[in-house]
């Protein structure tokens, strides 16, 4: 899992945070844990200086503030809780949540489309498709990395699919 | 509590048949799925978890695996049991963790296993010898299959199936090998094995639970079970994944899948055959060499380690798989040391606190531990 912090090292760490006896757990790197406990140890200052150029304003941030607490319908899981831990509370998030997601994803995954796959493949002619489709795919990444061997034992089974497919779409064996 | 056949027989994946066995240990595919119907274990209430528990037994009923194996449920396990689970692989610490109506079916020979609201609703999970990842893959495909002709999964066509962490959507897949690299290691060729281990792939260090900090969650047991989860591997998150940087135990590597969007199941199988191929044949070549420069150093490492096996009194864990590499090292040279593979796999699950602490219930605390531990080496290579 990478560190929703940082969004760049490994989360080895899972922090629990006990408040007023309610468990909040979150997964960090090192890096991010030992600045967040720095942080929380030095405590905050009051300040009245004026904010520096490129910082929010304070009607963002007030706006940032009420967009993060929106809830979903399906679970009442927050906006806030589901960018600091990164877990969704039901399938409803996703639309509920979906660009600030799709964000995230963006970030974690560096993609933002399902390849793998489908739900119920059923019919026989929709799992030969299936299969000839991830053949496919895997045949562009093997000639990628020049891994030629792999490629030709590829291209034997596509054909093998392929005609196979001619056949099930025919009726012939 | 444990059946019997639990504690006396050990995973398949020990008995060491794969041909590359003698550096990769074992391959895990773990799939993760939802029930669309309910919130994900983290939101639910009692009775939706509870809901969910039944529907995933009777669907696994229903497709025929309930009569080859059983379904353990975490309220009724003890702590000590349940990490047992864990130790083996065959759970996860999210499951330990959770409350509620929650728990683990296992196969017989301990290769399959389904569980029920870790992190998420459905965690399916295949463990084999060696680093076929396709082979486990298929396993867990057709498993899957079944489920999902009974089940109505959480899905969606532009990301595929949702899970209650952004970081498993997709696929759900997660393919993980643990590797065997003393020559590697040795010769300091391990960065450049990582370097060969890109495209959505990190070859890791991994480490006990005493390197890993943790905060215990309210309703744990405490000390008892920080002693427990310290001396055990992959005591964290998904396994103790540490860079390579901060070293390793016992020469032992996690190469491991991450990202699980944007690419196809087959894609990301092949991948991790493809990388676990090249980090075995570096390993062999390392092996060979060292043999041939150096033999006197090595049988001497051997050595030694052997005296420890059959000698110590007292045994701590990361001593106990220090000493267990070099023996493997030996074994598998066919240098001073006759046990088999098999044994030291044996040795490497069962010299873990919970083990101990389930087969021996008189081992509480530290001290008597690592008796027991020594006690195991000196039981397996005989005493001096």
């Amino acid at each position: 899992m990478i560190c929703p912090k940082c969004n760049n090292r490994l989360a080895t760490i899972r922090y629990a945070e006990v408040v007023d006896g309610v468990v909040t757990e979150r997964y960090l790197c090192p890096d991010c844990l030992a600045r967040m406990q720095q942080d929380s140890a030095a405590g905050f200052e009051l300040s009245s200086a004026a904010p520096a150029a490129g910082r929010p304003s304070a009607a963002d941030v007030a706006e940032d503030a009420v967009r993060t607490q929106r809830a979903c319908p399906g679970c009442g899981v927050l906006l806030s809780q589901v960018l600091e831990t990164g877990k969704v509370g039901c399938a409803r998030c996703y639309e509920t949540f979906a660009s600030e997601i799709d964000d995230r994803l963006e970030s974690l995954h560096h993609a933002l489309h399902h390849k793998g796959k489908a739900l119920r493949v059923d019919d026989a002619k929709s799992r030969l498709m299936a299969d000839l489709q991830t053949k496919r795919g895997l045949l562009r990444s093997v000639l990628r990395a020049e891994k030629y061997e792999d490629a030709a034992r590829l291209r034997d089974e596509i054909k093998h699919l392929e005609s196979a497919l001619y056949s099930a779409g025919t009726g012939r064996e | 509590m444990l059946r019997e056949s639990v504690l006396t027989t050990w995973p398949r994946w020990v008995e060491a048949t794969a041909a590359e066995s003698a550096c990769a240990l074992w391959v895990e595919c773990t799939l993760s799925r939802n029930l669309a119907e309910y919130p994900f274990p983290f939101r639910a209430h009692e009775e939706e978890a509870r809901a969910v528990e039944e529907r995933v037994l009777k669907a696994l009923d229903q497709v025929g695996l309930a009569a080859n194996g059983t379904y353990y449920s975490f309220e009724e396990l003890s702590y000590a049991e349940q990490r047992m689970l864990v130790e083996r692989r065959l759970a996860t610490e999210e499951l330990v963790a959770g409350r509620g109506p929650r728990g683990v079916f296992v196969s017989a020979d301990q290769a399959t296993s389904v569980m029920i609201n870790g992190l998420d609703h459905i965690c399916l999970r295949a463990l084999a010898s060696g680093y076929q990842a396709e082979t486990a893959w298929r396993t867990l495909n057709g498993l899957d299959d079944q489920l999902g002709r009974i089940l109505d999964y959480a899905f969606s066509d532009r990301l595929g199936y949702l899970s209650s962490v952004l970081d498993n959507v997709g696929t759900g897949l997660r393919v993980r090998g643990l590797f065997h690299l003393p020559a590697c290691h040795q010769a300091d060729e391990i960065k450049s094995l990582s370097r060969a281990a890109t495209g959505g792939l990190l070859l890791c260090g991994i480490c006990s639970g005493a390197a890993v900090q943790r905060v215990a969650a309210a309703g744990t047991p405490g000390a008892e079970a920080e002693t427990w989860a310290r001396d055990s591997l992959h005591a964290d998150i998904e396994g103790a994944i540490l860079g390579g940087s901060r070293g390793t135990l016992g020469d032992l590597y996690l190469l491991g899948t991450h990202g699980t969007l944007g690419k196809s199941e087959a894609e990301m199988t092949f991948s991790f055959q493809s990388a676990a191929s090249e980090i075995v044949t570096a390993e062999e070549a390392a092996r060979a060499r060292l043999f041939s420069q150096n033999r006197v150093a090595l049988e001497d490492r051997i050595g030694r380690a052997l005296g420890m096996a059959r000698g110590a009194r007292l045994m701590g864990f990361e001593e106990g798989v220090q000493v267990l590499s070099a023996l493997r090292f030996g074994a598998v040279s066919h240098c001073l040391v006759t046990t088999g593979v098999e044994r030291l796999n044996e040795l490497l699950l069962g010299s873990q606190a919970a083990h101990i602490a389930v087969s021996n219930r008189d081992a509480a605390g530290a001290l008597r531990m690592s008796q027991v531990r020594a006690e195991l080496f000196r039981g397996a290579f005989g005493p001096l």
